[in-house]
């Protein structure tokens, strides 16, 4: 139980959607403990959650694919993903599909599920 | 108490390298145990040195490479962000890791903190 606890690690995700050209350097981090039996919890900050729609595609802007990635992330690792909830319901509103499951949280419940992990890393 | 500190800020893109140099001296200073210092994303160009100075604000990458000479700090650079960004391999003092290395390194600190 206790070394469970130890790996747990919050990755704090705030960068937007084509925001820049290196689409994955979140999600490969979300990937390299994943698959290193980190207990990963990943938090997207407002609109950061728009990396996880799924109909979109930057070819058009010369932009590289990479976001639909994230998809792979549940098969890899057992891999809870929050969103504020408030986001979570604009997407709804708005018809945008999201690449995987994601829980929504209020500012103070994400604050909360930071404090229980043991690392928290900024992207 | 060990911290890793995490900077993904270009040098002359935010105020934020200063910030996070500031800190790391202080640390030391302090006698806390400075685990590394990971540059990630556009950070890795603190790993440049530039031509001119500007009076004022202090010479990062001088800065970087004083705390690992003093200090034994080790300066790491994301392979992948570096071999993006870099046509050079980095300079002496600074050392490419994979992400791996970073995630083990975090397991063993007491914080880590992220500019």
């Amino acid at each position: 139980m206790g070394a469970r606890v130890d790996r747990r690690l919050a990755l704090i995700v705030r960068g937007l959607p084509f925001g820049r050209r290196a689409p994955r350097a979140d999600l490969d981090l979300a990937l390299a403990a994943a698959a290193m039996d980190f207990d990963l919890e990943v938090y997207f900050l407002g609109a950061a959650l728009l990396q996880l729609a799924a109909e979109r595609d930057g070819a058009a802007a010369l932009l590289p694919p990479g976001y639909r990635a994230w998809a792979a992330l549940p098969g890899l690792a057992e891999v809870r993903v929050f969103g504020e909830r408030e986001w979570l319901r604009r997407c709804e509103r708005r018809g945008i599909e999201l690449a995987m499951p994601v829980e929504g949280l209020d500012p103070e419940q994400m604050r909360a599920g930071w404090r229980r992990c043991r690392q928290a890393l900024v992207v | 108490m060990k911290v890793l500190v995490i900077v993904n800020v270009s040098p002359w893109g935010s105020s934020l390298g200063v910030t996070a140099w500031r800190l790391v001296r202080a640390m030391l200073a302090g006698g806390l145990h400075v685990a590394a210092i990971f540059f990630r994303d556009e950070g890795v160009y603190q790993s440049i040195p530039g031509r001119a100075a500007d009076g004022g604000t202090p010479n990062l990458h001088a800065g970087w490479l004083e705390l690992h000479r003093d200090a034994g700090v080790p300066l790491l650079l994301c392979s992948s962000a570096a071999q993006r960004r870099l046509a050079e391999p980095p300079a002496e003092g600074f050392r490419e890791t994979g992400l791996a290395e970073v995630l083990e390194l975090s397991l063993s600190c007491d914080r880590v903190v992220t500019f």
